[in-house]
């Protein structure tokens, strides 16, 4: 699926560059403490083009 | 003697403190749940592309700006305007554009990406787990700053058994169909035989 927000960088940060994908998740408890999960174990790292398309 | 209010005043402050309790207890016996969620994250497709506007905005900007960039200078600016200013280039014309409230900005970097986004949480939900927000980061490092994080996408899963969570793959026509209709006119490259005097946009 297609990104729901635009990754935009404030310049030229984005080309060429590493970008790392990460999958976070907040649970929402019916009682306690709402807590922030990251799951740092399957991180998709890419290096994006150096050409505009 | 003991009155009504006064009984029904201990029964309800017994029954909150019953709850308060019970709701710690909640709270506390899923502390040590451990969970094994299995995680799938591809990139299928991306483009990168330089835009000019805010990166949300209307048809008129982006084109608008290149126009601007490779035409010659007041070519389309009303006659009045091109009077008054002739190689005023940095002028915003006062016609023909509906967006006009944009000023042109500095061109920066967009990336559009095609995820593909597998993922079993399954795992995590417990019975004190009401639901959860899940979202995709992206994480690069710039000169300007050690770690930007940009949220690309989200989703919020509220029952367990639909847990096998978020989400079709795409077939990647859809990351096209998004860019392509409302920036046609800036994606263009016209054939060199006749770029002599026609607008020629590379992004």
């Amino acid at each position: 699926m297609v990104n729901k927000y635009s990754l935009t960088d404030q310049g030229y940060g984005l080309k060429g560059n590493n970008v790392s994908l990460v999958l976070n998740w907040n649970t929402v408890p019916s009682t306690g403490l709402l807590t922030l999960s990251h799951g740092w174990s399957d991180i998709n790292e890419v290096t994006l083009p150096e050409e505009y398309s | 003697m003991h009155s009504f209010w006064q009984r029904l005043n201990a029964i309800f402050f017994f029954a909150l403190s019953v709850l308060g309790f019970l709701s710690f207890l909640g709270a506390g016996m899923t502390y040590w749940h451990v969970s094994t969620p299995r995680i799938e994250l591809t990139l299928e497709k991306i483009l990168l592309r330089k835009i000019y506007g805010a990166g949300h905005d209307q048809v008129g900007a982006t084109s608008w700006i290149n126009t601007l960039h490779h035409r010659s200078p007041a070519s389309h600016l009303t006659p009045r305007a091109s009077r008054l200013a002739p190689h005023a280039s940095h002028l915003m014309p006062h016609t023909s554009h509906a967006s006009s409230h944009l000023t042109p900005h500095t061109p920066h970097d967009q990336a559009v990406l095609t995820l593909g986004i597998d993922a079993d949480l399954r795992s995590v939900f417990n019975w004190n787990v009401k639901q959860l927000f899940v979202y995709v980061t992206a994480e690069y490092e710039t000169d300007a700053n050690v770690l930007n994080q940009v949220v690309v996408w989200d989703t919020i899963i509220n029952d367990s058994p639909s847990v096998r969570a978020p989400v079709e793959r795409s077939p990647g026509q859809r990351a096209l169909a998004r860019v392509a209709p409302p920036r046609a006119p800036c994606r263009a490259t016209v054939p060199p035989t006749d770029a002599a005097d026609t607008v020629t946009t590379r992004f």
